[in-house]
């Protein structure tokens, strides 16, 4: 666990230049604990994923400036779950730059043995999503049968938001015209996440969202 | 016939411009809010841009990221995939066999090929093919997958297909179909049209849009009808989402290509990045959110990055990256909005119609406004051509016809140019004798000056004649009188060239003027008037010459009248004359036959008109041949207003009683006819210039009349000449009849004998 949070600390001192700017601005990481257990190694969950049970995973958020970080997870049985803030009523404490682990300190999530699809969703927004907070506030008081109803319309409401802030369409793109041709080298991908990478500036001007599915595998 | 024949020498020219010109229409119509056409978004682009490169880091695509992004395509659930590439050969077998996977899971990928096109009649020479594995199993595959179409009609002038690039088979075989990728280009290097199948091995293979199009329509070889030069029918084409079922006429030309509905340039079509289709699928719930954008679409795949060589000049873009052609093929039969071109015999007949045009103007128009009317022709025509183009989605041809009416409206112009100078210098030679050159050069400038055919017009006459000048003439000797007729003219010519008179006639010593023909102008009875006045007191200026020279002095009388007349060029082609014919002509000679030396007499016409002007010192009532009243004639003293003129003091005339009174024989003049039987009788009183007779029989007043004087010494003196002014019949049988008889002409002799 120690060399996660070291191997973490040189990116959180990386800041991106003219992020001032940006109204939403914060750190963020999502490594795993691969491996077995005598041979474990750190990767960086950056897209969907496969682990499995056994596996750890660790999240952090560095708050730079006054934005509203949701972190929510559902498991495979679609059980929704709040990781960040710990309560909404958070936000409502005087701000200062932070940084969060999730679990706190040196603990580490680890995967148990429900597989399954699980799924972390990211929200960051210049404002405060008080329509997903409610929708997360009823859901959590309701009985289990009323959860089934609202979980629906929770995941619809983080995908409007989304859809809301997502662009697909872009702009015509010409090439110049040359008198040439344009010669490029081949860059294949990378073999593999470098752990600097880990943790990276998050900035934007007004929303973000990212979802992690992890396919939750049985150990082999 | 002009125009046909250049456009018969000169097609390529003629052509490239009618092209362009009609690029213009598609180019306002894309421009214009009101006008631009839909964009149905079914068909969208999904485009490697230079971006694409920044963001991937990586000039060079692989195939595995083609096959990513089908896998993320297909899951996206797009109708089709039109890749607008020719994977030609096999690469590496891991990224083939991941793309050939993705192209089969996908079901509805298409990619490209091509052919060398042969026009008909043009074979190229063959180039060899090897005869190798990959080559058969080439054409294997492209005997399999060929089209067997209807046709109906002479198909040999649609492009052939030969010596074919296509997408390695083992990849061709697992996607959807392909398709030809080649392009028509016009003579200006300028796309518009799009062939749709080509001939290939006895029968058809369709282009890249075309196939995916008819697919996504469900239609089927079979239930395509070709009509080679008139159309392509698609028999039961289904629209996805739309349970009914029509047939889509394409219309096509010769050679099987179809006009593009070119709705705009590049930026016009929906655009999507690559690298964000690439992408999407690193998250599950981004790629359900572009599912919700993509499903059911038609994406067409293509490279538009740096160095793309896939660029031209479309109606509506200059630098048109080529791929979108196929995109723009499938919208317009998507959309069904085909553009017709009219045929060389529909052109034809409305050239015809322009020229029937072009001809009934000119024969009801002078040449300013045939000028006019032409070029407004031309305007209605362009108009004509847009909204055809806009409402009917018709293409006529635009330059052609323009030229029609202009090389017509040209030769038109250019023919009455001739002619109308040519009329122009015969006016100018006929009235130059008339006329001064300033009146002339204002008739010829005068719109209806050159209306020389006949016409009616009020037209005011003088006619002036010197008294018994024939007399005189008779006693000079020929010198001597043209010398003095010859002054006289140029004195009379002079004033009647000042008052803008047109000298229609000089018979000896007769002038006949016209006012108001062939010019007319408001004040015509004045200036003739003022015209005549002022002759007179040129006599004035001209009896002072004759005195100097010691020629007999001179008086003229001159008659004005008005009256409706036909004016214009009388007499045969090798000569004619401007001329008047109308009694108002003949009642001013009529008039002028009563006027004494020195008077001025006018007919009642002039006198309504400008009486008031003038200042009238008697009136004479004559009777004239064909009237039933006699006429009332107004003796001229004086001109007021503008002109304001008065004739020369009469003279002054004194009798002296002859006693025993002088015996005459007098013989009445009618016509030019001396009457033989003289009329006796006596002079008794006797003044300078007139007399008053006593006579034994009656005579008319205004009768001229030949005087013999009787002499005791039987002295034969000259003859006098005279005119009746007054007639006084004898109450009682014994006087004889009293009449004042004025001289006309006087010889010398009888002068010297009359002072004696």
């Amino acid at each position: 666990m120690t060399v996660f949070v070291l191997l973490l600390l040189p990116a959180i001192q990386v800041g991106v230049f003219g992020a001032e700017e940006y109204d939403v601005r914060f750190l963020w990481a999502f490594g795993a604990m691969v491996g077995p257990e005598d041979k474990r190694e750190l990767k960086p969950i950056k897209q969907d994923t496969e682990l499995k049970s056994g596996d750890q995973m660790k999240f952090l958020v560095g708050i730079e400036k006054k934005c509203f970080v949701y972190l929510f997870f559902t498991d495979e049985k679609e059980k929704i779950s709040l990781l960040f803030p710990n309560t909404f009523s958070q936000f409502d404490c005087p701000f200062f730059p932070k940084i969060y682990y999730i679990p706190a300190g040196e603990m580490w999530f680890e995967l148990d043995q429900n597989t399954g699809q699980e799924t972390f969703y990211l929200l960051a927004s210049s404002k405060r999503l008080s329509s997903i907070e409610n929708l997360y506030d009823d859901y959590s008081t309701a009985s289990s049968k009323q959860k089934k109803e609202i979980a629906p319309l929770f995941f619809k409401k983080i995908r409007e938001k989304r859809k809301e802030h997502m662009i697909f369409e872009m702009s015509a793109e010409r090439a110049p015209n040359i008198g040439g041709r344009v010669r490029g080298l081949t860059e294949s991908p990378q073999s593999g996440p470098s752990i600097e990478s880990i943790a990276t500036e998050i900035c934007t001007t007004d929303f973000y969202c990212k979802t992690y599915t992890i396919d939750h595998k049985e150990k082999k | 016939m002009g125009t046909h024949l250049l456009f018969l020498l000169l097609s390529g020219l003629f052509e490239v411009w009618n092209a362009r010109t009609t690029d213009s229409l598609f180019l306002f119509r894309s421009s214009s809010p009101y006008f631009k056409a839909p964009y149905n978004e079914k068909i969208v682009h999904l485009d490697i841009t230079d971006s694409s490169v920044e963001r991937l880091k990586n000039f060079y695509l692989t195939r595995s990221h083609h096959a990513q992004v089908i896998r993320n395509l297909a899951e996206m659930d797009v109708a089709a995939i039109l890749y607008d590439f020719i994977f030609a050969t096999p690469r590496t077998e891991k990224e083939d066999r991941e793309l050939i996977n993705a192209a089969k899971q996908a079901e509805c990928v298409y990619f490209g090929m091509a052919f060398r096109l042969e026009e008909a009649g043009k074979s190229l020479p063959d180039i060899p093919q090897k005869e190798s594995v990959s080559n058969r199993a080439k054409k294997q595959y492209l005997d399999r997958t060929k089209w067997h179409l209807n046709i109906q009609g002479d198909g040999d002038e649609i492009y052939r297909g030969t010596n074919a690039i296509i997408t390695f088979p083992e990849l061709a075989s697992v996607s959807r179909a392909l398709g030809f990728l080649n392009l028509n280009v016009d003579r200006d290097g300028v796309y518009r049209r799009m062939p749709l199948v080509v001939r290939y091995n006895g029968d058809f293979y369709p282009s890249f849009a075309f196939r995916a199009i008819c697919d996504y329509l469900s239609v089927g070889p079979e239930q395509i009808v070709v009509k080679p030069g008139v159309s392509i029918t698609l028999k039961g084409a289904k629209k996805p989402g739309d349970s009914s079922v029509n047939d889509i006429v394409i219309p096509i030309d010769r050679q099987g290509n179809m006009v593009v509905d070119f709705i705009g340039p590049w930026e016009r079509l929906k655009h999507y990045n690559f690298v964000d289709v690439l992408l999407a699928s690193t998250e599950r719930e981004v790629l359900k959110l572009w599912k919700e954008e993509l499903s059911g679409k038609i994406v067409v795949v293509s490279e538009v990055k740096t160095g793309s060589a896939d660029i031209g000049p479309v109606p509506t873009d200059s630098l048109f990256p080529l791929s979108a052609l196929h995109s723009y093929t499938m919208h317009t039969i998507l959309t069904e909005s085909f553009y017709h071109e009219l045929s060389y015999w529909n052109m034809l007949l409305i050239e015809v119609l322009l020229l029937i045009t072009i001809f009934m103007l000119s024969s009801r128009l002078a040449s300013v406004y045939f000028s006019v009317g032409a070029f407004c022709l031309a305007i209605f025509y362009l108009a004509s051509v847009s909204a055809l183009y806009l409402y009917g989605h018709i293409i006529a041809n635009i330059i052609r016809p323009l030229l029609v009416i202009g090389f017509s409206s040209l030769s038109i112009v250019v023919y009455r140019y001739i002619s109308e100078e040519r009329e122009r210098d015969f006016i100018r030679a006929t009235f130059s004798r008339y006329l001064s050159d300033e009146v002339v050069d204002e008739l010829l400038e005068s719109p209806g000056g050159l209306e020389m055919s006949g016409e009616i017009k009020e037209v005011t006459f003088m006619v002036s004649d010197i008294r018994g000048f024939t007399s005189l003439s008779a006693r000079l000797s020929p010198r001597v009188t043209i010398n003095i007729i010859n002054r006289y003219l140029e004195h009379m010519l002079e004033v009647v060239s000042k008052y803008r008179g047109t000298v229609n006639e000089i018979e000896g010593d007769g002038i006949l003027v016209f006012f108001g023909a062939p010019i007319g102008a408001e004040d015509d009875d004045e200036r003739a008037v003022a015209c005549a006045i002022e002759m007179q007191n040129e006599m004035v200026n001209f009896n002072e010459e004759q005195r100097q020279r010691e020629l007999p002095e001179l008086g003229i009388g001159i008659g004005i009248n008005r009256g409706e007349v036909v004016v214009g060029n009388i007499g045969s082609e090798r000569r004619a004359k401007y001329s008047a014919i109308g009694s108002a002509l003949n009642t001013a000679y009529r008039i002028e036959s009563h006027t004494v030396g020195g008077q001025i007499l006018i007919g009642p016409s002039i006198y309504e008109n400008i009486g008031s002007t003038l200042n009238i010192i008697g009136t004479i009532s004559a009777r004239f041949k064909g009237l039933n009243e006699p006429m009332s004639l107004y003796d001229v003293a004086e001109i007021k207003g503008k002109y304001n003129m008065i004739l020369p003091q009469k003279r002054h005339e004194e009798y002296a009683k002859l006693d025993p009174p002088l015996s005459i024989r007098c013989f009445p003049i009618k016509g030019k006819t001396i009457s033989d039987i003289p009329i006796h009788g006596q002079i008794i009183r006797l003044g300078q210039f007139s007399a008053e007779i006593s006579l034994e029989e009656e005579l008319n007043e205004h009768t001229n009349v030949l005087i013999k004087i009787d002499l005791a010494e039987k002295r034969q003196l000259s003859e006098i000449y005279a005119k009746v002014i007054s007639f006084e019949k004898s109450q009682s049988s014994n006087l004889k009849n009293k009449i004042v008889i004025e001289f006309t002409w006087v010889p010398e002799d009888v002068k010297t004998f009359l002072n004696e």
